[in-house]
Formats: C-alpha cells, sequence, structure tokens
C-alpha cells in the first residue's frame, strides 16, 4: 500500500525505508523527523485544504498538530504500510473537530468530533484492498454532470484550488463546497462496501 | 420497518445476502450514506486514494520544518519565542546554492519577525565544500569561508530589501529583491540563489530583510528596523558569529 501514496514523494514507495523512517520516528530521530514531515506534508494540507470553513492559519495550526499526534502515536501503528492512511485519518479527523469546534451550524456529525485514532475498524480490512484509484475514477465519470461532480474535478482531479478557493469561483457557500466533497466521499465509501459484500457473496 | 440501514441490518446484511437492501444502497440513498459513512474506518484509505489523483511532490518549505521544531520544543511557550526572537539579530549573507532537498538533519532555526502566517520569516544555511547546505541557527558560529543562502516565507508578494549589519553598525542595503507570498529562495535575478560571502567579516553579523505590499525607500525600511516593522512593512532578522 505504500506504494499507492497520496504524494508522489513517496518516493517512500520502498518499504524498507519506510520503516526505517518510522523507526527513527520512533526514537526522535530529527532527520527522520524531518523527511516525514517533508515527506507527508503536502497530502495532509492538501486533506485540510478541502475544508473551506478554514483558513490559511487555522489549516497550518492543524499540520502542526496532526504531525504532533503523528509522531507521538507512531509506536501504535500496526504495519508501516497503513502509515498513510493513519495520518491522513489523523489529519480528517482533526480538521472535523476544528470544524465542530467553529462552527456549530456545520452539519458536523457527531462521530466526527470523536477521537478515533485508534478506533476499531468496522469496516473490514477486506475493504482496503477493494479500493483502488480507478475504481475512484469510474465513479467520477459517473456522476451526473453538475456543480458536485465540478468540484470533485477541481479539488481532487486538477487539485489546485482550495475548497475555499472553489467557492469562490463557483459562487457558491463555503460549506456547500465541503458537503459536495464530504458527499462525494460517502459514495465512494458506498460503493466500497457493495463490492466487498457482493464479492463475498460470489461463488 | 425502515428500508435504510441500521447497526442491526448492517450486521445482518455482513452475515447473509439482502438483494433489497443491496439495491436500495446502490440507489444511494443519502440516509444510509450518513450511516455508511458514520462508521469508523477506511476514512485514511478513501483520502489517500482521492488524493493520488492528483499527487503532490513533497514539501520543500523549510521554514514550515523549522516552526514544527520549534513548536515541538517550546510549545507553551510561543510568545516567549517571539519575543525574544524580535529582540534578536543577525546576520546573513551569502551565495551559493540552496538545493531543493538538502540532505541534512535540521534544527533549529533563526529569523522570525512577528508569528504565524503574518510573520516575515528568514532562515540561512551554509554551504559545505561537497555543496550540502547545513541550515543554521540564529546566533550560530560561522566561519569567515562560508558562505550564506537564503530561505524566506513572505506573507506577502512585493518589494523587499535586504541589509547587513556589522555590530552595532548601520545596516548596510546589499540589494533589493522581489517576493512572492510564501516560501522562497531569495534570488538575484536570473543570475540564481542569492549568496553572501563571509569572507572577511568578523564577530557579530547581523542580516535585515524587510518587505513590503508597495515600494518603500531605503529610509522607510531602515525606520522599519528599527521599529521592528511598521505599518505594511515587515521585518526579518538573523545573527550569526563569523569566526575566522
Amino acid at each position: 500500500m505504500a506504494g499507492a501514496a497520496f504524494s508522489e514523494s513517496l518516493t517512500v514507495t520502498d518499504r524498507e525505508e519506510l520503516v526505517r523512517l518510522l523507526d527513527g520516528v520512533k526514537r526522535g530521530d530529527q532527520a527522520a523527523c524531518r523527511q516525514v514531515y517533508l515527506t507527508w506534508r503536502p497530502g495532509v494540507l492538501r486533506l485540510l485544504e478541502g475544508f473551506a470553513q478554514l483558513d490559511a492559519d487555522e489549516r497550518e495550526d492543524l499540520v502542526q498538530e496532526v504531525f504532533t499526534r503523528a509522531f507521538r502515536a507512531v509506536g501504535n501503528l500496526k504495519s508501516p504500510e497503513a502509515f498513510d492512511g493513519w495520518l491522513l485519518s489523523i489529519a480528517r479527523n482533526r480538521g472535523l473537530s476544528a470544524l465542530a469546534r467553529k462552527a456549530s451550524r456545520h452539519e458536523v456529525r457527531e462521530r466526527y468530533a470523536q477521537e478515533q485514532d485508534d478506533a476499531a475498524e468496522l469496516i473490514p480490512e477486506s475493504a482496503r484492498l477493494e479500493l483502488d484509484i480507478s475504481m475512484v475514477r469510474r465513479l467520477i465519470e459517473s456522476l451526473p454532470e453538475g456543480p458536485e461532480k465540478e468540484t470533485v474535478r477541481l479539488f481532487y482531479v486538477e487539485g489546485e484550488l482550495s475548497a475555499r478557493e472553489i467557492a469562490e469561483r463557483m459562487g457558491v457557500g463555503k460549506s456547500a463546497v465541503t458537503m459536495r466533497l464530504e458527499r462525494f466521499r460517502a459514495r465512494i465509501r458506498r460503493q466500497l462496501m457493495l463490492d466487498v459484500l457482493k464479492r463475498r457473496w460470489e461463488p | 420497518m425502515s428500508p435504510h440501514l441500521d447497526a442491526a441490518r448492517w450486521t445482518a446484511l455482513q452475515a447473509t445476502r439482502d438483494d433489497a437492501l443491496l439495491e436500495h444502497l446502490a440507489s444511494g440513498c443519502e440516509a444510509c450514506d450518513a450511516f455508511l459513512a458514520a462508521l469508523p474506518g477506511a476514512d485514511g484509505d478513501i483520502d489517500r486514494v482521492l488524493l493520488s489523483l492528483a499527487p503532490r511532490a513533497p514539501s520543500t518549505d523549510e521554514l514550515a520544518w523549522a516552526r514544527f521544531r520549534r513548536r515541538q520544543q517550546q510549545p507553551a511557550r510561543r510568545s516567549l519565542v517571539f519575543a525574544v526572537a524580535a529582540a534578536l539579530g543577525l546576520l546573513v549573507a551569502g551565495g551559493l546554492l540552496w538545493r531543493a532537498e538538502p540532505q541534512v538533519a535540521v534544527d533549529p532555526w533563526t529569523g522570525l519577525k512577528g508569528s504565524g502566517q503574518d510573520a516575515l520569516e528568514l532562515r540561512a544555511a551554509v554551504k559545505g565544500a561537497r555543496g550540502a547546505l547545513t541550515p543554521i541557527d540564529d546566533g550560530q558560529a560561522v566561519s569567515s569561508a562560508a558562505a550564506l543562502v537564503f530561505q524566506v516565507r513572505s506573507p506577502m508578494a512585493g518589494p523587499a530589501r535586504l541589509f547587513i549589519q556589522r555590530g552595532d553598525g548601520v545596516p548596510v542595503e546589499l540589494t533589493q529583491l522581489g517576493l512572492v507570498q510564501g516560501a522562497q529562495e531569495l534570488e538575484r535575478g536570473d543570475e540564481g540563489l542569492l549568496g553572501f560571502s563571509l569572507a572577511g567579516e568578523r564577530g557579530p553579523v547581523s542580516v535585515w530583510l524587510v518587505a513590503a505590499e508597495v515600494p518603500m525607500s531605503v529610509d522607510t525600511a531602515l525606520e522599519a528596523i528599527k521599529a521592528g516593522g511598521d505599518a505594511g512593512v515587515v521585518v526579518a532578522k538573523l545573527r550569526v558569529d563569523v569566526t575566522p
């Protein structure tokens, strides 16, 4: 899974290198910490840019919070290959918690405020194996033409504008863009579940 | 019975095929999507794949790393760091090449004036014999055989002036620059990275960077240095102690 990382940096596709880096982080080795920080920072920041309600200062603070938590808890990581997803789940949880703190009017589900860094995995591990970029591309293609598809295309496919900038370009509220992105993620999750369940019952 | 997923139906679905429910799920029910979205797990993997659609290069933002390090070291003393940095001073200069990915262990850091995204930040590195760049700390002793190069994070785009101050002397302008918003290496036009050779220097040397949104005179910049910043003008400073 390390090879399918969210940053092209992931020059850390080499498992041994990833293990070496994470071992260094566990020991508090600053060279390793620095490399991990600089390698994964762009992806973490990009994820947080999906929360249009957060401004640049808040996102920057959250990046630091995410890495602080990750470096502190990296010893709990089950396997090095899970590092990408684990780090991003911390980032998402921190982002959603920040939204919850920032404005109660946002539709932030109760789970978002929970500490989930070590949460039990209720979605089977097998589901993760089903998840790949081609499935996501197909889902994007299957979206009806309209604001949601355009939002997803701008944020995830072109990958240049922040959610806040997309809101300005499209002339919609910031929360609308965040919710469109969340809705798309829900589609992926649903498709993932359906694929796993159908496969389970195939002869 | 409600057609929507709940905890009991979800559990049952994993054990027993339910075509009606699967068909309902496939239709894109928002209530069921919300239920699935509330299940922990897979979030990070979904984000990992989504972000892979437009992969990003590793960061070269050494200033961001320096800020992170500073925060880790002194999490409860940020305001103090700000005050100390404002009171400190010094140096810089040089000229060599700042490679995008210096293979060095970074540690602390140097010039900071202000805090957060509104701060102008100035950081220096020395180039070693093999071309490797080593970031230096504010106040660090540096050989006069070295040359300094600089990385800056600016809160805005606009003109800037770079000064050098020897000891307690009057700051002398080295050059004028154009900054973009965000992190960048200081460059001198098309000549590449701006460097400052320490040859001939001795003792404390400070480097001041003064930036504004609109052009400013040398006098305005010097006033801003004295005042530690001014309306619309931000200042960053770092110092080195030059040894023979």
